[in-house]
Formats: C-alpha cells, sequence, structure tokens
C-alpha cells in the first residue's frame, strides 16, 4: 500500500468546489430517488450518501453509441474528432473503478487497442469512494473488487471519523493530489487504526453472503448443467438490461449510414442475449437458442473472458441482480460453481 | 494514441467476375496487405451500407491486388453485388490466423473444400503452387451441391497442370458431368498421399466440416495435422466486439483456421464435432 493521506470532510468540500470550477467534474446526483452520474454544474449538487448509482459509469468511457469514422468525397477519411476530455469522475465505487481495470485488459490488448476508450481512460481521473453500506445484492468480495478499494481507480477515499483516508493509486491520482496539497496531510495512527478495522468489519460482512471461489468458476464452461440454465432461460424475458446496467458489458455493434454528403461508421452497446448477436447473413447460427445464449453470458463472463484476457467479466455489483424483470440472479450461479 | 483500427483503406474495384450463379469474385487494388497468410480475412466495407469479414481468394504471391468470392447473402453482399468495376469499397486487414504455412514445407498436403469455403483455401493452392518445390505431394478434394456451382472452375486444368492432384465431386449431376457424385467425403480416400505426415486444411458448411473431419481420421490422417477454417459473424475482426467470441478463443483473432484439437474444445454450435 502506498503512503495514506487524509483530507477533512470541510477540505473535501472545498476540493470539490475547487476541481468543479476548473474542470468537468462528474459525480453522483440524486434525481427521483435514484442517484446517477451528471456533471456538476456546483459542487453542491453531489451526494455522497448512496450506496450506489442506478447505471456505473461506463458511458463515459464508453459511449452508447458513438462514430467511429466519417468518409467524404474529397475529404479522404477522417477519424470522428473531440474525443476524450479533460474531466475527473468522483464517487466511483471500487466495483464499478474494478470495471475499468477489466475493460482496459480487453480494450486495450494490443496490438489493437480501442482508440476512443483509450484517450478518455487517459483524460478521465477516476476518483473512488470506498463502500461502507454494500447492498443486500453485493457480492464483490468473490472478485475481490471492494468494498473498500479496488482496482482501475487513481484516487480512493475511505470515509472515517472527520474526513476520509486518501490513497493516491497512479500517477493521475498524485497530479490531483499535488495541485491541491494544502488540503492534504499524512494520516496518523489513530486514523490507520479506524482504517483497518473498518476494511475488517466489511471483508467479514461481505464474506459472509456469497461464498465462492472465483478461480473454480472456469470450470463452469467444462460442467455446464444444462438443466439449471434451462430453468433460468424460459424466464428470461430477454430485455437485455443485466447487459446495458453491467459495468463489464463491452460488446458492440456498429451502423453505417450516409449523411451530409458523407459516409459514417457509428459503434454502439450490443447484447450477447439479442438473436441476432451471432446470426450469419447466411441464416447460420452457432448460439440459435436461448438456452445457450444464456448460457454464454455467464459463461463470457466467469470463465471465457478469464480464458482470453486474465480478468474477471463481473465485479459484484449486483446491478442485473436487482434489475432484472424475471428475477434471475447470477448469485445462484457463483454459488454452484465457485 | 493509437491507431484507429476501425477506419477502412479505400480500395477499387478492378475486375468482377461472375463465379457461380450466386456468386461473384470482386478483384481489388492496391493490395493493402503485402505478406498476408493465405487463409486471413479482410473486413470490407460498402460505404455507408456497411462491413462484413471474408476470406482473402487470392495469393499473397499477387503484389497488386487481391481478391475476394462474394455470395449474395445480407445487406453488404448484395449491395457489393450491384457493384461495377471503378467504384470505391473500404478494407481492413489482414486479420486472424491463416493456415499453417510453416508446418506444410516438405509435406504433402490435402485441401478438402465444400462450396463457397474453397475460397480461403484458393488462396493456398495458389501460394503453394507458386512455390511448387517447397512442397511434397498436393491433392484437392473439392465438392459443391451442382456443377454450376463449383468455383474456379476456369482454373481447374491450370492446378492440375501445374502439380495439383484434383478430385471433384457434386451432390447432383447435370448433363455432361462425368465426375463424382456424391458428398465430399467420399472422395476423401482418393488422394495417395502420406496420410501420416500430411498437413489437412478444409473450409465448407459447418455439417461439411464435421464429417470431413470424423472420416479423415478414419482414414488415418493424423489429428494433430488437420486444420479447418470456421466462420463467424464479426464487428471489430480485432478482438473488441465480442461477437466472434466463443468458449475462451476469439475466432478473428485465435482462428479463422483452427487446429483439430482445438476445436474440441469449443462449445456446440461453433464446435465442428
Amino acid at each position: 500500500m502506498s503512503r495514506m493521506l487524509f483530507i477533512s470532510e470541510e477540505g473535501l468540500k472545498l476540493l470539490l468546489e475547487e476541481l468543479v470550477s476548473s474542470k468537468t467534474v462528474i459525480a453522483p446526483v440524486e434525481a427521483d430517488g435514484y442517484f446517477d452520474f451528471k456533471t456538476l454544474r456546483h459542487a453542491g449538487e453531489a451526494s455522497l450518501n448512496y450506496s450506489n448509482t442506478r447505471l456505473p459509469p461506463k458511458r463515459f468511457f464508453l459511449p452508447q453509441r458513438e462514430v467511429v469514422f466519417k468518409h467524404g468525397p474529397g475529404a479522404g477519411f477522417s477519424q470522428e474528432p473531440g474525443y476524450g476530455f479533460e474531466a475527473v469522475l468522483f464517487g466511483v465505487r471500487p466495483c464499478d473503478a474494478s470495471a475499468l481495470s477489466i475493460l482496459d485488459s480487453i480494450l486495450l490488448k494490443p496490438p489493437n487497442p480501442d482508440p476512443f476508450y483509450e484517450s478518455r481512460r487517459r483524460s478521465i481521473t477516476v476518483v473512488s469512494l470506498s463502500c461502507t453500506r454494500p447492498m443486500e445484492e453485493c457480492f464483490c468480495n468473490v472478485f475481490e473488487t471492494g468494498p473498500i478499494r479496488g482496482s482501475g481507480e487513481d484516487l480512493t477515499l475511505t470515509r472515517i471519523g472527520g474526513g476520509f483516508l486518501v490513497e493516491a493509486r497512479s500517477s493521475k491520482g498524485w497530479v490531483l493530489v499535488n495541485g491541491f496539497e494544502s488540503l492534504f496531510r499524512n494520516a496518523d495512527v489513530e486514523h490507520m487504526q479506524e482504517y483497518s478495522e473498518l476494511s475488517r468489519r466489511l471483508t467479514e460482512e461481505m464474506g459472509s453472503r456469497v461464498k465462492a471461489v472465483k478461480e473454480r468458476l472456469v470450470r463452469l464452461e467444462e460442467t455446464l448443467d444444462e438443466g439449471f440454465f434451462q430453468q433460468a432461460a424460459q424466464r428470461c424475458v430477454e430485455c437485455s438490461l443485466c447487459s446495458f446496467a453491467c459495468p463489464v458489458c463491452y460488446c458492440f455493434d456498429t451502423e453505417d449510414y450516409f449523411e451530409k454528403n458523407c459516409y459514417f461508421r457509428a459503434k454502439g452497446w450490443d447484447t450477447c442475449l439479442s438473436q441476432s448477436f451471432t446470426r450469419m447473413a447466411s441464416g447460420l447460427d452457432p448460439r440459435a437458442s436461448r438456452v445457450d445464449r444464456f448460457c454464454h453470458r455467464f459463461c463470457h463472463k466467469l470463465s471465457r473472458i478469464p480464458l482470453a484476457f486474465n480478468a474477471y467479466g463481473c465485479v459484484g455489483c449486483g446491478r442485473c441482480v436487482s434489475l432484472c424483470p424475471a428475477g434471475i440472479d447470477i448469485r445462484e450461479v457463483l454459488r454452484r460453481w465457485g | 494514441m493509437g491507431l484507429n483500427p476501425y477506419v477502412p483503406k479505400p480500395a477499387r474495384i478492378i475486375r468482377v467476375k461472375d463465379e457461380t450463379p450466386d456468386t461473384k469474385t470482386f478483384t481489388v487494388g492496391p493490395n493493402h496487405f503485402q505478406g498476408f497468410t493465405p487463409g486471413q480475412f479482410a473486413m470490407l466495407t460498402v460505404y455507408g451500407v456497411g462491413e462484413a469479414p471474408f476470406s482473402i481468394c487470392s495469393s499473397p504471391l499477387d503484389k497488386d491486388c487481391l481478391q475476394f468470392s462474394i455470395r449474395r447473402m445480407g445487406s453488404v453482399t448484395s449491395m457489393i453485388h450491384e457493384a461495377s468495376v471503378g467504384d470505391e469499397v473500404g478494407l481492413r486487414g489482414p486479420y486472424g490466423r491463416g493456415w499453417p504455412l510453416e508446418r506444410m514445407r516438405g509435406r504433402d498436403i490435402l485441401i478438402v473444400g465444400g462450396g463457397i469455403g474453397l475460397a480461403p483455401l484458393r488462396s493456398l493452392v495458389l501460394y503453394l503452387i507458386g512455390e511448387r518445390d517447397r512442397y511434397g505431394e498436393i491433392a484437392v478434394c473439392y465438392g459443391a451441391r451442382t456443377p454450376s456451382l463449383l468455383m474456379y472452375r476456369d482454373e481447374f486444368d491450370d492446378w492440375t497442370g501445374r502439380g495439383v492432384s484434383l478430385h471433384l465431386t457434386v451432390d447432383v449431376g447435370e448433363e455432361g458431368w462425368r465426375g463424382s457424385v456424391g458428398v465430399v467425403t467420399t472422395i476423401l480416400g482418393e488422394p495417395r498421399l502420406d496420410k501420416a505426415g500430411a498437413i489437412v486444411c478444409t473450409c465448407g458448411p459447418p455439417v461439411m466440416i464435421r464429417f470431413v473431419l470424423r472420416r479423415l481420421v478414419e482414414l488415418g490422417y493424423s489429428k494433430e495435422n488437420i486444420y479447418a477454417s470456421l466462420e463467424s459473424r464479426m464487428r471489430c475482426g480485432v478482438g473488441k466486439c465480442g461477437h466472434c467470441h466463443f468458449g475462451g478463443k476469439h475466432v478473428c483473432l485465435d482462428g479463422p483456421v483452427f487446429q483439430y484439437g482445438e476445436m474440441t474444445s469449443l462449445p456446440r454450435g461453433i464446435s465442428p464435432f
């Protein structure tokens, strides 16, 4: 662990105000009973009293739809400009921040890193806020993506008495700290004791929920129990909420079109639950049945992404569990195969 | 910042040839893929319509242009069938893992194709006959539904004249057809090759690949020397879009050419077993 710092409650307020006045700050804002990431107009809008946001901050790195090239007659090829902007993403939970490090393993993998994602990862500073009140459906303990700290964040804040413990996790994190040096001081022994105590309590609390060993999940591919998945797949209404609300789901589709005398291609979120996801023009479809698509969703996250990218495709944020209208619960898969 | 891998390079259609009633072979240039491996594929863009993966069917020894045999099927293929010489298309690639050329040196080679599945194998045949003395016997077993659906018919004499033993079959004969009638597995025993050492490359409809693999093993070909090219829907070709991710493998990165053993661990549907 790197050197721990401390910032007071008042200091954090000042920091947010300073940041909002000088750059784009995206933070959880409460509206209609939900918390969602929004660009702050003033620091007071940010709400830090949330369990988690309704949707992950994925869209700031992977927009729902974006133009990837434009090709105009006479103009040659041009890359759609304007992607990537300096911003601070504030108050991300460690699970959602960890999802970014998983996306890094996939989307930045050589030799063809996604330049749009790469640019946003470089220009957005991710400040996470430890989770001190995990929700009933959370299971970050399985993937070690929380609740105190995950991976993928530049700065990790943990609320303790009178303020926050601060851990810079990357050079971007240090740049932020160094820019506002006067607001931070070294954490003292009492702070560290409180932190260890909190960490121990939360780890214990989370650990008693879903007991699963993530390394065992690779077996899922080999010992797929058709009956189990058939039952769940029957209930699935193919709404794809689980994919679209997932902080890790990254699959995309493309769309070509002609507009204002130019050819464009856009890419946008897709989901492996869609009937057309693997269907070829000939009509052949290697994953034609709903059960097969359904199995793939779980296998992809728990064993196929690990095999291909050495990372797990799930961070245990619990959104797919709470949002599924059919009550389909990935934790059952974890309990059974993990 | 890395280069944008989603941007195609422009190319023009140089020639269009009717191959079969539903398939045309397009010659495009310039050849952006110098030094590609036979069996690799390209993402071909019809601007404003879409993009799809196609096997490169020309030889890498042809430095000036690339060829693609395209069957009229969906929106992209229907639009390109309407295209004429001089029209612009976009190309990205070459992508994927091609046929195992290194392992083929000095060995006998059996090539087994079905229908339009001969396209990625034609690239291999043309390459092999261009470097003929580096390889042992070369045999091609090729089947189609009818004689008029056999691809590259006008090149067959050239292939045989340059040391390829060619075995043809059709599911249903037509007037004047004097060759074999039956599925391609019925002629797999014809070529006289060193079965234990020969490298086998196959491509065709999934059901054909399944029975070809089974028959090859029965005939005594070694599993570790058998390769097949599989197809999948793709959007990016570079392992990012998720469409061709089956099991732990991406067809676009780890394939489209897979070794026998690799295919046994692919999930149902994409696996030919």
